[in-house]
């Protein structure tokens, strides 16, 4: 057991330390998962209904010329309803967002990076209406379109290993919703933001 | 061919069809305003949006779908909006129990605690019954 402690010890120090004197590169491909708090903002449905529980998800970045890199992302998370006024009676809700990005890498110093993206992307809302007779449960979905943009920090541990948190503002476009301007609120767009942590492997 | 075109019957048949289902992409708002017999507003009460839809099932049996998509309270003035998303079922404003609709032209003899949706009444995703007369059973 001992001798497996010191190997492990001996790894861990060895990753995060041994390269320490590398300079942060930015011009290189990435792969990464994160958690992130997702909220709505503004005078729209999402807002009014939804609470969000911490989001997971991963993207994947590839260095395409020099600075500029292309990705895309995935972020799943439960959402807490907070009011069924504009819903429905839902009691169990998710939602999850996918998409394609563009960025930029600008230097800071040796350790960090400065990454503007840029993204559109997809939007799923699901809902889950369940019979109290029956219990059978009723699923319906909406979608949209995310258009958002998200300054990235990156903090490179290593060569290889970069530790990141992201605030990213999305405008979610619902145009494909009917309802009436008597509901109350609005249903044909929406703000997000999302504040993220993360870890990425860069190779 | 022949065979085929058996089979996709076979299959239809044990599934069943014509499920109850909701639109997520359709959001419908009904509102008015409860009364006594009197026009005196009635608050805190508290309707629902019932959705029935019959169903085929396998070996020919039908059966029912039915769900509260929504509910709703009456304010301070008896009034009420209800938003809920757009089924393809029959939908109804239900009454708690022990009320019942006194307002004949609105209500099914049958069930007096049902007012029908009826589709072709919204007006963009909207519906209003004006004024509803209730009394208690």
């Amino acid at each position: 057991m001992r001798v497996f402690f010191m190997f492990f010890f001996g790894l861990c120090t060895t990753v995060c330390f041994a390269q320490n004197s590398k300079i942060a590169n930015d011009e290189q491909s990435s792969f990464g998962i994160f958690t992130s708090y997702r909220t709505f903002v503004g005078d729209n449905f999402l807002a009014k209904s939804y609470n969000n529980y911490p989001t997971f998800g991963m993207q994947f970045s590839l260095n395409v010329y020099k600075k500029f890199n292309v990705g895309a992302f995935y972020r799943y998370n439960q959402a807490k309803i907070i009011s069924t006024q504009y819903v429905g009676n839902t009691q169990n809700s998710s939602v999850s967002d996918f998409g394609v990005f563009l960025s930029y890498s600008k230097k800071l110093s040796n350790k960090w990076l400065f990454i503007p993206k840029i993204g559109i992307g997809g939007f799923n809302l699901k809902n889950q209406i369940i019979d109290n007779r029956s219990y059978e449960r009723f699923r319906y979905y909406t979608f949209g379109s995310v258009f958002f943009i998200a300054p990235e920090i990156n903090y490179f541990i290593n060569k290889d290993l970069i530790a990141f948190t992201v605030v990213d503002y999305g405008f979610v476009d619902f145009t494909g919703i009917t309802a009436s301007k008597a509901a109350g609120t609005n249903y044909n767009a929406a703000n997000q933001l999302n504040f993220a942590l993360g870890i990425k492997v860069g190779f | 061919m022949n065979n085929k075109i058996l089979l996709l019957f076979i299959a239809l048949f044990f599934l069943g069809c014509g499920k109850l289902q909701f639109d997520g992409m359709a959001f419908l708002t009904v509102k008015g305003r409860l009364t006594d017999a009197n026009n005196t507003s009635i608050p805190n009460i508290t309707l629902q949006v019932y959705n029935t839809k019959e169903t085929a099932g396998g070996f020919g049996s039908r059966g029912t779908d039915e769900a509260i998509c929504a509910t709703g309270v009456t304010d301070s003035n008896g009034d009420f909006k209800i938003n809920y998303p757009k089924s393809n079922g029959d939908v109804y404003l239900q009454l708690p129990y022990g009320l019942q609709m006194i307002d004949s032209v609105k209500v099914n003899s049958n069930y007096n605690y049902l007012v029908y949706l009826q589709p072709n009444k919204f007006i963009n995703a909207l519906i209003d019954l004006q004024t509803l007369k209730i009394s208690y059973k």
